[in-house]
């Protein structure tokens, strides 16, 4: 295995003036890792590092290799003095279920067992090999009861092998639920939708104040993700491919002729997206045109194509939005916050009221 | 919302009795460390003042043996004290006694000639001479006696002069009558310094 590249971290280092534990947030992806490490203060959170690692390798093919690298990085770039590591594995490794239940089913200790029953019933003698954890969602129609699950052999094998970068880990969250948090970050917490455009293709999270309340994962938006289309298009490498749409992409106002090659050169790929968006937004209201619809907040790798939140509001006439920084939260890192960090954001925000 | 974690239970407790394991075992090192660092201290300042105090035993052991000798060498000036005070008394009962002893001898060099019929033994008041030098007391010896005649009680006098044990012989007095050649007399014989 070996690094395609690796994007160097932060360079501003803490001061020593404060000496809470560090956070770290970490987004394991099917390509590519990405770390924010964070620290509290009295009045909100900074960040003073970021940093992302791409690996060859898809991550659900040699998870045991990718986690030595990903741990042998996070020793070198996460800092001087690791605190606790919360991280989140790729969507691929996790299985989804949502169950409409009673009120007592899911009262107290009585939900630990419910969620115990159903997934017997879903796994069978296979859950002895998997680990799952579970939330509820209250609401006027009913409780639902959201359950996930993966493969206890690779939780335990990524966990062990995080273990050796130093940092204590302290949970594995799932991505849809860290998604979801981002949600408590835009202006309109009660009704976001998450869009998180990974090499895979795309989750959406219907995020209802930071908490998740309609999931649809992995959801196919071709065959190649943005850089590597453009790439093959223009016959041209990776990561000149990936610079061009981060720095010009879709926006006609610095580069004109450059978006509209983009635009052609994405179409397919922009009209899934916006279609798929669309399809979305139409479920979760319900059929009723006359609710208002819920702002779509983008992450994840593709986000940071340059232009298009502002496509994609003009073709579905909603609110479009980049993830962005918490108001109480403050970015030190040498490098530039982008949508690409705001799941490795929200991990490491995992725990705190919001 | 509760929080989601699927990190296996198994796993996080491992890790956490793992943690606590490090954490006691780091308070236990550093609680022996502690310890001792205090031992260590507490055995350097013992022996230090164990070293200090056999010093000062040997000090005292020093002091102790010259108050030994002190006490040794007073009981022997006591005792020299003693004797020459001794020695002092034997020479003031001895001075009489020579006196008297010259007064005999001088007696019988007169052949019976001389007849002593009383003797005193009496100190002469000190007296200062020139310089301000103070004479010591001296003994004298005031005795009457008859002498057969006067060459007799003239050939005394000088026999008591010639001892050489009197510093003054003095003839106070010498009577007798004129038909008789007998003849009382009375002497002062002073102690020669």
């Amino acid at each position: 295995m070996s690094t395609l590249f690796a994007r160097n971290a932060a360079a501003v280092r803490p001061s020593r003036a404060w000496h809470r534990p560090l956070k770290l947030g970490l987004e394991i992806g099917d390509h590519e890792a990405r770390m924010v490490v964070c620290r509290e203060r009295s009045a909100g959170w900074e960040v003073l590092r970021a940093g992302r690692l791409a690996y060859s390798t898809p991550f659900v093919e040699a998870p045991q290799p990718t986690t030595a690298l990903i741990a042998q990085w996070l020793r070198r770039e996460g800092g001087a003095k690791p605190g606790s590591l919360v991280a989140t594995l790729p969507s691929v490794l996790f299985e989804y279920e949502s169950v409409p239940v009673s009120s007592e089913e899911v009262t107290g200790q009585q939900t630990g067992k419910t969620a115990q029953h159903l997934m017997t019933e879903l796994l069978g003698e296979e859950l002895e090999q998997a680990n799952f954890d579970y939330w509820v969602n209250q609401s006027a129609h009913g409780a639902k009861l959201h359950l996930a699950w993966s493969s206890r052999t690779v939780l335990v094998q990524v966990a062990e092998g995080l273990s050796q970068s130093g940092w204590r880990i302290t949970a594995f969250d799932l991505p849809v639920v860290a998604l979801a948090r981002l949600g408590q970050f835009t202006d309109r917490p009660e009704a976001q939708l998450i869009v998180e455009l990974n090499s895979n293709g795309a989750n959406f999270v219907l995020s209802g104040q930071g908490e998740p309340r309609y999931l649809r994962t992995q959801i196919s938006l071709g065959n190649r993700p943005p850089v590597e289309i453009v790439a093959a298009r223009r016959q041209i490498s990776a990561a000149t491919a990936e610079t061009a749409l981060t720095r010009w992409g879709l926006d006609r106002s610095g580069a004109p002729a450059l978006a509209e090659l983009h635009e052609a050169c994405l179409s397919d790929w922009l009209e899934r997206l916006s279609y798929e968006i669309h399809r979305t937004l139409q479920f979760v209201q319900g059929g009723s045109p006359a609710s208002v619809a819920p702002g779509v907040v983008l992450c994840g790798g593709a986000a940071d194509i340059n232009g298009l939140a502002d496509w994609l509001a003009q073709h579905l006439t909603v609110a479009v939005a980049v993830a962005a920084l918490p108001a109480h939260g403050n970015w030190l890192s040498a490098e530039p916050y982008r949508g690409t960090y705001a799941l490795a954001l929200a991990n490491s925000q995992y725990g705190v009221a919001p | 919302m509760k929080s989601v974690n699927l990190i296996p239970l198994a796993l996080r407790q491992r890790w956490e009795w793992q943690t606590q394991g490090v954490k006691w075992a780091l308070a236990w090192l550093v609680t022996t460390l502690f310890l001792w660092i205090t031992y260590t201290i507490f055995e350097q300042r013992h022996a230090a003042a164990k070293q200090q105090l056999e010093s000062e035993q040997s000090l005292v052991t020093g002091v102790s043996q010259a108050t030994g000798q002190i006490q040794q060498l007073t009981a022997q000036s006591t005792q020299a004290k003693n004797i020459v005070e001794n020695a002092q008394l034997l020479e003031l009962t001895d001075v009489p006694l020579a006196l008297l002893q010259t007064l005999i001898e001088c007696c019988q060099l007169q052949v019976r000639g001389i007849q002593i019929d009383s003797i005193r033994l009496d100190e002469v008041a000190p007296s200062t001479s020139k310089g301000n030098v103070v004479t010591p007391a001296r003994k004298q010896l005031l005795f009457d006696g008859v002498a057969e005649s006067d060459p007799r009680a003239t050939s005394f006098v000088n026999s008591l002069q010639a001892s050489g044990q009197f510093e003054v012989v003095e003839l106070l007095s010498i009577t007798g009558s004129e038909d008789r050649p007998e003849r009382s007399f009375s002497i002062r014989c002073e102690q020669k310094q």
